[in-house]
């Protein structure tokens, strides 16, 4: 399909980009072909529902927010990685200067601590950390906006406790799914349950 | 200028600031619903994209090399994250802020039967542009997000502004013809019906 230079011009027109010299061409087909004017119109009248219908569409993403919690999650993951690909690069830098010169037997297995990293953490921090993890294995989805279950004043006085329940998505694979049944005899059988979908339960 | 905002703020979400960040998405999410609108297929859910894009966005955010180069990288996020919704269904998730339960009779929209109209018939266009090719209906969706100019589509799709021009002139008027033929349809159905 060719694009006529009336289809530019009507474009340039109704997206605001004419230039003085683009309407001048604009009345001179016109003025061979009144039409002109009646399609400028309609193409007017068509952007404006189109972006009416468009804008309609994509209100929704005023609606989507940066999920909070994976920010920051992520954000730690990555500040632990940097500093532990640091401390590795580092250690196997060492490692390789003690074998050269001879400090380290070779067939040697080389021992050392493990950090007990969750031993470490916080419950916030072992919760991001099971997050991020999860996250980067593909096990864990996001979390959903938490629940507020209840609330009360603290025993101490020092402000309110706030028992919230908060809601985790994973994907887990399964092998297969059974179903509890009962057979012609009435004795309960487990029996092969056909794959779940979006909207079902299991 | 905006430009230059945007490149800053993607260095400082890169470095963890969580604020910078926001600001990206709240900027970028319109323009991301373009290109996912663009390109999705027609039963996925535009929200349920925009929420598996910023989650992505979080996670990915310290791969960008280049800041100024975000928005292509964010395109090319939406219109993988918009393809392959149809190849695979997955848990959708809900992050979204909750939306007002009822509106005091002050703040509900004054919607005039003219703009009822105008929003029936833009959807029904909305429809249409869906059968016109990706390459088409991407750069016309674009140029309702804000008024984007030509020359800001350019950049974003990393081709010449003339192409850009052909490409939304070419779509109206493929889009054009899709009306046309509608319309010539529709009224076939009606002497059809008159004559039975």
């Amino acid at each position: 399909m060719t694009v006529e230079r009336e289809d530019i011009l009507i474009g340039r027109v109704v997206d605001g980009e004419a230039a003085p010299n683009d309407w001048i061409e604009l009345e001179q087909l016109a003025a061979r072909d009144a039409g002109v004017w009646r399609r400028l119109a309609v193409a007017q009248r068509e952007q404006a529902s189109l972006c009416a219908g468009f804008e309609e569409a994509i209100e929704v993403a005023d609606r989507v927010e940066i999920p909070h919690h994976a920010v920051h999650a992520a954000h730690s993951f990555n500040m632990r990685w940097r500093a532990w690909s640091g401390w590795a690069a580092a250690a196997a830098v060492a490692l390789v200067w003690a074998t050269t010169q001879g400090l380290l037997p070779n067939n040697g297995a080389a021992g050392g601590q493990q950090a007990n990293i969750a031993g470490n953490l916080s419950p916030d921090e072992a919760f991001n950390e099971y997050l991020t993890t999860g996250m980067e294995e593909g096990r864990v989805l996001g979390e959903l906006p938490s629940i507020m279950v209840d609330s009360s004043p603290a025993e101490d006085g020092d402000g309110i406790d706030v028992t919230i329940m908060r809601r985790i998505i994973e994907v887990k694979r399964v092998k297969g799914a059974f179903s509890i049944g009962v057979d012609e005899n009435g004795e309960v059988r487990l029996a092969p349950a056909p794959a779940v979908t979006e909207g079902e339960s299991l | 200028m905006e430009q230059d905002s945007t490149t800053r703020d993607v260095q400082r979400a890169i470095s963890g600031d969580s604020q910078a960040l926001e600001r990206l998405w709240e900027r970028h999410r319109r323009w991301a619903a373009a290109v996912v609108l663009a390109h999705k297929p027609r039963d996925v859910d535009v929200e349920d994209l925009l929420q598996e894009i910023a989650m992505t966005l979080v996670r990915k955010i310290q791969d960008i090399r280049d800041p100024a180069l975000f928005r292509p990288w964010l395109r090319t996020l939406s219109i993988n994250t918009a393809r392959t919704a149809g190849r695979k269904r997955k848990v959708r998730l809900r992050l979204v802020r909750p939306e007002p339960e009822s509106l005091a009779m002050d703040q509900i929209p004054d919607d005039s039967s003219d703009h009822e109209a105008q929003k029936a018939e833009g959807r029904r266009l909305l429809d249409l542009a869906n059968r016109l090719h990706p390459d088409y209906r991407e750069p016309l969706l674009l140029r309702c997000v804000r008024g984007m100019t030509y020359r800001q589509i350019s950049d974003v799709l990393d081709l010449p502004v003339t192409t850009i021009e052909t490409r939304i002139a070419r779509a109206r008027r493929m889009l054009r013809e899709e009306v046309e033929f509608e319309e010539e349809a529709a009224s076939m159905r009606v002497a059809r019906e008159a004559a039975e």
